[in-house]
């Protein structure tokens, strides 16, 4: 076993010196989790306070090593630290393969796996050091809070029931999971080609997926978040979160930048919804980790999520305090108190799994989306049609605006100022039953025309939201919780009912909408409201107070003001398009040399695809083998050359999946280039005004959109340095590869070699 | 594909607003122009692959705002430039005056070893010129960098004077190459400070 034994001599020897890390063998000596965080601080003491370490604390070590690994080093997480805490023994071919990555890395190698493109985005760096600086102290409040003790139990208590192996099974297919197939997503295991977008049924690439799909268990791929943008009921910050996000906001990074790309408009407002949504993708996921229908265990299971992140970092002890009563309450269905907002989030995502009408439904409603969707579309295009028309014609702009507006700002107005009436009207008219069966509606309702996610974010909606708020106070309130995604988000969760809300105005409106054409505008102003809402709560409220205070003094400036900014949002979504058709904007796409159509990437990432699918069938194969050949306790000679193929096989995977997140990185950029022009060019009509006639809200607006510019070129540049990071690590591979196999100390055997050849011609195509 | 590529050299433009600077990227990278003038807000940047002494250099482009009030955010990203090229507007006077400041932050923001080069743009417009090509090859001299005059419009010396940027850099690298290991960075630091890591290849 040679080549198993060289691993083994290099863990050996990087891990002289360490406390309580010995390793003679490739399975207890590494249960305990210590060898993992030895290897990572032997390279990369920057990562892992050693000293700190306690080698009973099984889960916390090994949690710590897959999560740094995973996030720092885009060694994607194949163990499972629970398992490690369940398995006496470990599975030998598991810890294996992991270390084999470890290796790879730290000799230059690419880690397995698409993850580093997740990672690398722009702002990763404050990832990396607040993380590590506040590290200590959420370890304390570990320890403090939550007995490890509890955590063993838990995870004891689950293990119990499914078998004791490390081979668990898909949580989508519930069949077996080999090695080579595995892919942990916030610690549940998925085949590769299981984890797929619920609308489409693609497989997500990692980097492409972005957020949970309308069921538990669901995720949704980049072109259709393109469509179905974060629902509000997501999106929606409940206060309690607001704070957490900042935190959250560190840690989710990598996810958050799957995101990205996907807004093409919203960008810079989704920052906080999108990990926001994140994060609830993270509770939502623990939840699901339990048992489906056994509510009861639910709660039991909090505590197990909750040290699962603790020892990480701060930020996600902070998530743990705001998880564990959310998933305490799913089961209860009597959402109060302060992670009201986060419970309904869960329920809204939960719900559709336990309501039995919710399959179909969801279905029907992801087809209604498309549909709404695309008449959205055109009825926006027409509406700025319309605009343009009215444009030409008025040579007075801006009073043309104030008008259109101001209909549209009243109609807006109206509608959410006699906001009971309508919402209950919908409620019932929709269904009674609440949030279970509405919610997969809401986000099929709130499928993002672009359009809306343009006035999403433009001021206009923070002075509706503020105006919104200013409702809230009046009597109105109570049971007006119509509003509520704003309100709630700055004052106490309220009836997570209120989520509703958005849907079932958005149900009237899109209706009326499809049947005429005038009204769009005021949809489009709805709509978006939860999005901005959120947003706003997490800026500084001055803007909000100050507008509140208008508001209420006099509330007919309201609509006036409204009707001035109102136009200006959506204007500059005409403009932008103006400018995007008619100047040679300076990014436009199309003209770029070295644009790649999106459908021939999509194209090629189909034939990785496939390769991947061959790559695994064979790896499952050759793992059956091994495990066969461990247990027969065969010569040296063929395990040897089962590894070596073994090792290889794990690495064109990895070639493989690296230019699936190249392909990933460069859609995004050329994403991100589209959508740099509109920004720019809401941002240069602010400038242009003078200064002397700019609101507060102008300035606010203009900061905005200059960070979010500034956003767009750094994520950009970000994905040249990645692209450029992954080519020089490449460059090494083959020079490496030799190296590697002269470790193996290949013992021929031309049957094996030929089949390993084959492995590589493959690669090189794929590379050329 | 978007790999294929020997080097990345990140250059960057700077100087007055008006004197082209965005017109010449959008010359150099997609060989097109426009004649309306839109004042850069911030900063951008485009890429182009050339090719030069037989490699493929990757070049990131960053297009620079002139004016005065992004300057904080465009100093900033001079650290990261491997290349910065100076332009001033030959029919403006004040424009290649002002080179001398741009000199002078080039000094207090960029890189020590940085390559530097000097531009005269709008050379089409010869009859409104109002520095002589003279004085641009004197100032060059002076800081002992690269001199073109250039028209975006007309496309003159556009990409000859990347290119020759590009080899100065190039040159510069193969130099370095010996002294300094190459140096993979495992995390990635904010784009404006990172290292020229391809230089270091």
């Amino acid at each position: 076993m040679a080549a198993v034994k060289a691993l083994q001599q290099w863990c050996k020897i990087r891990c002289e010196g360490y406390r309580d890390v010995s390793i003679t063998n490739m399975t207890t000596s590494f249960r305990d989790g210590l060898a993992f965080c030895a290897l990572i601080h032997k390279h990369r003491p920057d990562l892992i306070d050693f000293d700190s370490l306690n080698k009973e604390n099984i889960y916390e070590n090994n949690q710590l090593a897959f999560r740094v690994a995973e996030e720092q080093l885009s060694i994607p997480a194949l163990l499972d630290a629970e398992d490690m805490v369940a398995l006496k023994v470990p599975d030998r071919l598991s810890i294996l393969t992991y270390v084999s990555q470890y290796y790879n890395y730290f000799h230059g190698r690419s880690p397995i796996g698409g993850l580093a493109g997740v990672k690398r985005p722009a702002e990763e760096p404050i990832d990396g050091t607040s993380g590590r600086k506040n590290q200590p102290v959420s370890a304390k409040v570990f320890s403090s809070t939550k007995p490890e003790t509890d955590t063993k139990r838990d995870v004891a208590v689950e293990r119990s029931e499914k078998p004791a192996t490390i081979n668990r099974n898909c949580s989508i297919c519930n069949k077996q999971v080999h090695l080579v197939q595995r892919h942990l997503v916030d610690g549940k295991l998925y085949h590769r080609n299981c984890f797929k977008c619920s609308e489409c049924f693609n497989i997500l690439l990692s980097g492409t997926y972005c957020k949970p799909g309308k069921e538990p268990n669901t995720f949704i791929c980049k072109s259709h978040q393109n469509t179905q943008k974060p629902p509000p009921t997501q999106v929606t910050p409940p206060a309690p979160y607001s704070q957490t996000c900042s935190h959250q906001h560190l840690h989710l990074q990598h996810h958050f930048h799957h995101h990205q790309h996907l807004h093409l408009h919203l960008q810079h407002h989704l920052h906080h919804h999108q990990h926001l949504h994140l994060h609830l993708h993270h509770l939502h996921l623990q939840v699901n980790t339990k048992p489906k229908g056994h509510h009861a265990q639910e709660p039991t299971a909090t505590p197990t999520a909750a040290p699962r992140y603790k020892p990480n970092t701060s930020s996600h002890s902070v998530a743990v305090t705001v998880k564990s009563p959310a998933e305490q309450k799913v089961p209860s269905e009597t959402p109060k108190g302060p992670s009201n907002s986060v419970l309904r989030n869960l329920e809204a995502r939960q719900s559709p799994a336990t309501a039995a009408t919710e399959k179909p439904r969801a279905g029907g409603a992801g087809s209604a989306g498309g549909a709404g969707k695309g008449k959205q579309l055109v009825g926006v295009d027409d509406w700025i049609k319309d605009k343009k028309r009215e444009k030409e014609n008025d040579g007075e702009k801006e009073k043309a605006k104030s008008v259109i507006s101001k209909f549209v700002t009243d109609e807006t107005s109206r509608s959410s100022s006699s906001p009971s009436p309508y919402t209950s009207d919908a409620k019932t008219s929709v269904s009674p039953i609440p949030a279970a069966s509405k919610t997969p509606k809401t986000r099929v309702l709130l499928k993002p025309p672009a359009i809306d996610l343009e006035l999403s974010t433009s001021p206009v909606l923070d002075k509706s939201s503020s105006w919104q708020r200013s409702g809230e106070k009046s009597p109105a309130r109570a049971d007006s919780t119509q509003p509520s995604d704003s309100k709630e988000s700055e004052t106490a969760p309220s009836d997570w009912r209120s989520l509703l809300k958005p849907v079932a105005k958005n149900i009237k409106s899109r209706s009326s909408r499809d049947s005429t054409p005038t009204v769009e505008p005021r949809t489009s102003n709805v709509v978006p409201r939860p999005w901005e809402t959120p947003t706003k709560v997490s800026s500084p409220s001055s803007t909000a107070s100050q507008s509140t205070n208008t508001s209420s003094t006099k509330p007919v400036s309201i609509p006036s003001r409204d009707s001035e900014e109102d136009p200006r949002g959506q204007d500059v979504v005409k403009d932008a398009l103006i400018d995007y058709n008619v100047e040679s904007s300076p990014s436009q796409k199309p003209s770029k040399p070295g644009f790649i159509p999106r459908e021939e990437i999509l194209k090629e990432l189909k034939e990785i695809e496939m390769k991947l699918d061959d790559l695994e069938k064979k790896g499952v194969d050759l793992e059956k083998q091994l495990r066969q050949c461990e247990e027969e306790d065969q010569e040296d000679v063929l395990t040897n050359d089962l590894m070596v193929d073994w090792f290889n096989l794990i690495r064109s995977k990895q070639v493989f999946i690296r230019r699936e997140s190249e392909l990933v990185y460069i859609g995004r950029s050329q994403d991100l280039e589209e959508e740099q022009p509109n920004v720019e060019a809401e941002l240069r009509k602010l400038m242009e005004k003078p200064e002397r006639f700019k609101t507060s809200q102008d300035k606010k607006r203009e900061e905005e959109l200059m960070a979010k510019l500034m956003e767009i070129v750094n994520d950009r540049n970000a994905i040249v340095d990645g692209l450029d990071e992954d080519r020089l690590r490449e460059e090494e591979e083959d020079e490496q590869l030799n190296k590697m196999m002269q470790n193996l100390d290949i013992k021929k055997e031309k049957k094996k070699r030929s089949s390993m050849s084959r492995l590589f011609s493959r690669k090189n195509k794929a590379e050329s | 594909m978007a790999k294929k590529y020997d080097f990345l050299f990140k250059l960057l433009l700077i100087g007055d607003s008006g004197v082209g600077k965005t017109c010449l990227i959008i010359r150099f990278a997609e060989d097109n122009f426009n004649s309306t003038y839109i004042s850069t807000i911030g900063i951008d940047f485009k890429v182009k692959t050339i090719e030069v002494e037989g490699k493929k250099v990757k070049l990131q482009v960053w297009d620079t705002a002139g004016q005065e009030r992004f300057k904080t955010i465009t100093t900033a990203y001079y650290r990261g430039a491997m290349g910065i090229i100076l332009v001033y507007d030959i029919t403006d006077e004040k424009s290649f005056e002002n080179i001398q400041n741009w000199m002078k932050s080039i000094r207090e923001n960029a890189s020590a070893g940085v390559s530097r080069m000097l531009l005269g743009n709008k050379c089409d417009i010869e009859a409104k010129r109002k520095v002589s090509k003279e004085m641009g090859e004197k100032l060059a001299k002076d800081h002992g960098i690269r001199f073109f005059e250039t028209s975006a419009k007309s496309s003159i010396n556009v990409e000859e004077s990347f290119i020759a940027l590009a080899r100065d850099i190039l040159m510069k690298s193969s130099m370095k190459q010996g002294a300094s290991g190459r140096e993979v960075k495992l995390t990635s630091t904010t784009p404006e400070k990172k290292p020229s890591k391809c230089l270091l290849l």
